[in-house]
């Protein structure tokens, strides 16, 4: 956080009542201690379920089937851990291969048997997508092109064999920066690929148009198959960029306009993307804007917008409109309502940090 | 008395946090413009050159060694690599700025070297006796592991009885090499000094500067500058090679083949207590003192500076016995560094939440 984003989340705030008791939610996260970790945890906080990490994780996803949750290292890192509700299965640690690292990101098949991940193949600078077979370990049993460079955040398009990707376009390599230097600066290639997933093919893929300073990063997928993607400024001067696009297959990529003051809001950076419950309303939220703002996806209209200090992770609600938000600072709301109005739920001790995942209605 | 320290650090926590997450964030006149102005003056600015000074002393002295070699230039090469290796040290921390630029931190000094790449790059190197490798021009324009420190330790340590004989070729490489960092300094000193370059951004954050455009933004790079020097200490200095990294596998102590190991642990914290105290974030914080009446402000910022101290003291200690890294027989006191270097950075991290509205390290300043 910086400057003086004020949030309305301050704890003098009346506590909201979760919302459907023990809809459960899962984030990384680092704990007072400074130590990584991930958890299974309920909107007013509760841990249902943790593990701790080797070294900072990133996005959790979810298999459709058995509801465990795969939470992946931040790039440059090469660990992934499942895990679930139930604390009776023994967390699996898998790892890319030595010459690959993840992204942060990965998608179960509909079936729940595959889970395919955005990875590095940075000696060849070029994006993969990994993929492991659940039912044996999370043994790595292939991969094929992400169709870009640097990809990140990944969707299945609804029930089709077809994965979305979005390519932030960066080369990084782990011996440079961390593995968080951009090694293109002057040439980012930030692209949307659509792939086939029976035989790996390229089927679509898409530049914004816009200019080489974004980066697009996360995205998801609402009901009528529109992807929104969020995208960030990577190089230069930040300004009242259009952040947010919506895309339909076999069509030219619209950027979404906001009113100015909300543009300007997102401060060059969308931190996370998420679609409701429904899928007809989508949420971004911008950690360096310490802001969340929610849009129709049909119009692009803005339904309603907040300041919340360190605002990253948002995940759809147990009911359609509702959207929960986690934060750096710790604190758990939920928006809710016609206004949205964040409604603080926990005001937990640990940091929780870029994405948050709906898990299950219940612990059964 | 370490006992009772502890105690305090955790009760000076406690109530730090407690004001933090109460959402009282008092308007902290945190002096933002006057650390940025201190720290470049009294920290990077001589911090860099003192890097071009002893990468200069060390080309010079290696100049005199390979043309006529005696014993009293080998102990004035060894001084003058000590030198670059300290200097190196306590300025290692600084990554942002320039010195990211066209890869300069790691042409200076490549590493972890994690695949052994740049051990190979510079064997091939040496192998080949490459006329181009002797010419700090040329030199600067190949692969980044052969260019700098970790390279250099290699053309002067690392005698196998077959490049016995390459010793002139060796000589001059190294010589190169340490032309080729001075080059690098000099040119990262540059942009911190001269008119209209990066220390113009540095100073003058706002709309329409590329790095910065709060000036509360000098601040952070300062704070995770030491935030992230203090981790590198602890976990990948101290704790990898006595195996205490994720996969409990001992890995290769940081300029170990010169036996300088315990030399560029000092020195890193040497160059991180500098940044507290002499940059000036010490006294930004204690500054703010009179905005947060009832936290003992000074008290903590004083813990920061102590427990660097505590660290810094135990190598000292450590260096002073004149054995060198040896990760059995110093495992214990070595441990027993990563706890003063732990406390400093929740303190320090507690502290600039409160005083400067920094929260570090999380998603509005490290996102993905």
């Amino acid at each position: 956080m910086l400057g003086a984003a004020a949030g309305l989340l301050s704890a003098g705030a009346p506590r909201a009542q979760a919302d459907t008791p023990g809809a459960l939610y899962a984030a990384a996260r680092r704990g007072t201690d400074g130590r990584y970790g991930a958890a299974i945890f309920t909107a007013d906080g509760r841990d249902i379920s943790s593990v701790m990490l080797p070294g900072r994780g990133h996005d959790i996803t979810v298999s459709p089937v058995d509801r465990t949750c795969v939470v992946f290292a931040r790039r440059p890192g090469n660990f992934a851990i499942a895990f679930s509700a139930d604390r009776r299965r023994a967390p699996v640690v898998f790892t890319t291969p030595p010459d690959r690292h993840f992204y942060g990101h990965g998608v179960f098949s509909r079936d729940g048997r595959l889970l395919y991940a955005t990875e590095n193949d940075f000696d060849g600078a070029r994006g993969v997508i990994g993929v492991y077979d659940a039912g044996a370990g999370y043994r790595r049993i292939g991969e094929f092109s992400s169709g870009g460079i640097g990809p990140h955040d990944l969707a299945l398009m609804g029930d089709e064999p077809v994965l979305v990707i979005a390519n932030g376009g960066l080369i990084e390599h782990p011996d440079f920066g961390g593995g968080r230097r951009i090694l293109n600066p002057d040439r980012i290639e930030t692209t949307l690929a659509y792939i086939d997933l029976r035989n790996g093919d390229l089927i679509e893929c898409h530049d914004l148009g816009a200019a080489g300073a974004l980066s697009l990063r996360h995205l998801d997928v609402a009901r009528d198959r529109t992807v929104i993607i969020g995208a960030q400024v990577v190089n230069g001067p930040v300004g009242a960029e259009a952040l947010v696009s919506k895309h339909q297959r076999q069509r030219r990529p619209v950027a979404i306009a906001l009113p100015l003051g909300i543009a300007k809001g997102l401060a060059g950076y969308v931190s996370s993307i998420a679609c409701d419950r429904a899928g007809q309303l989508v949420a971004a939220t911008s950690s360096k804007g310490g802001c969340a703002v929610v849009l129709d996806v049909a119009s692009g209209r803005v339904v309603h917008t907040h300041r919340i200090d360190d605002v990253s992770g948002i995940a759809p609600g147990a009911a359609p409109a509702d959207f929960l938000v986690t934060a750096g600072t710790g604190r758990i709301a939920l928006l809710t309502g016609e206004d949205g109005a964040p409604a603080e739920t926990a005001a937990t001790s640990g940091m929780w940090d870029n994405h948050a995942v709906f898990v299950a209605d219940s612990l059964s | 008395m370490r006992r009772a320290g502890v105690g305090l650090i955790m009760m000076a926590t406690v109530l730090l946090m407690s004001v933090a997450v109460g959402g009282v964030r008092a308007q902290a006149p945190f002096d933002h413009a006057g650390l940025a102005r201190e720290a470049l003056g009294r920290h990077i600015q001589p911090g860099y050159a003192a890097l071009v000074t002893a990468a200069e002393g060390l080309a010079k002295a290696l100049d005199g060694q390979c043309a006529r070699p005696t014993e009293q230039r080998r102990r004035g090469v060894e001084r003058a690599f000590d030198d670059l290796v300290t200097a190196w040290g306590r300025i290692e921390h600084i990554r942002f700025g320039p010195v990211t630029e066209e890869n300069r931190l790691e042409r200076i000094f490549f590493w972890p070297d994690r695949r052994g790449l740049g051990g190979r790059q510079v064997a091939q190197a040496l192998r080949s006796r490459d006329p181009d490798a002797l010419d700090p021009v040329k030199l600067a324009g190949k692969r980044v592991a052969i260019q700098g420190l970790a390279a250099l330790e290699v053309a002067l340590y690392d005698p196998s009885a077959k490049e016995a004989e390459n010793r002139e070729y060796r000589c001059a490489y190294a010589k190169a090499i340490a032309a080729n960092i001075a080059n690098l300094a000099r040119a990262v000193l540059a942009e911190w000094t001269e008119p209209g370059r990066y220390a113009r951004d540095w100073l003058h954050p706002g709309a329409g500067n590329p790095h910065f455009l709060k000036p509360a933004e000098t601040t952070l790079a300062l704070a995770k500058s030491l935030d992230n020097g203090l981790e590198r200490v602890r976990d990948e200095w101290i704790g990898a090679p006595l195996g205490l990294g994720p996969q409990r596998r001992r890995l290769i102590p940081v300029l170990g083949r010169s036996k300088r190991t315990l030399i560029f642990f000092r020195a890193g914290l040497d160059g991180l207590h500098h940044l507290y105290t002499t940059a000036g974030l010490h006294k930004a914080i204690v500054d703010t003192a009179k905005a947060h009446p009832g936290v003992t402000v000074p008290l903590n910022a004083k813990l920061v500076r102590d427990e660097i101290e505590t660290a810094r003291n135990r190598i000292v200690r450590l260096a002073r016995q004149g054995k060198p890294f040896d990760p059995d027989s110093m495992m214990q006191p070595l441990v027993a560094i990563g706890f003063p270097l732990k406390n400093a950075r929740m303190q320090l991290t507690a502290l600039l939440g409160l005083t400067a509205g920094l929260s570090m390290g999380f998603n509005a300043s490290d996102g993905d």
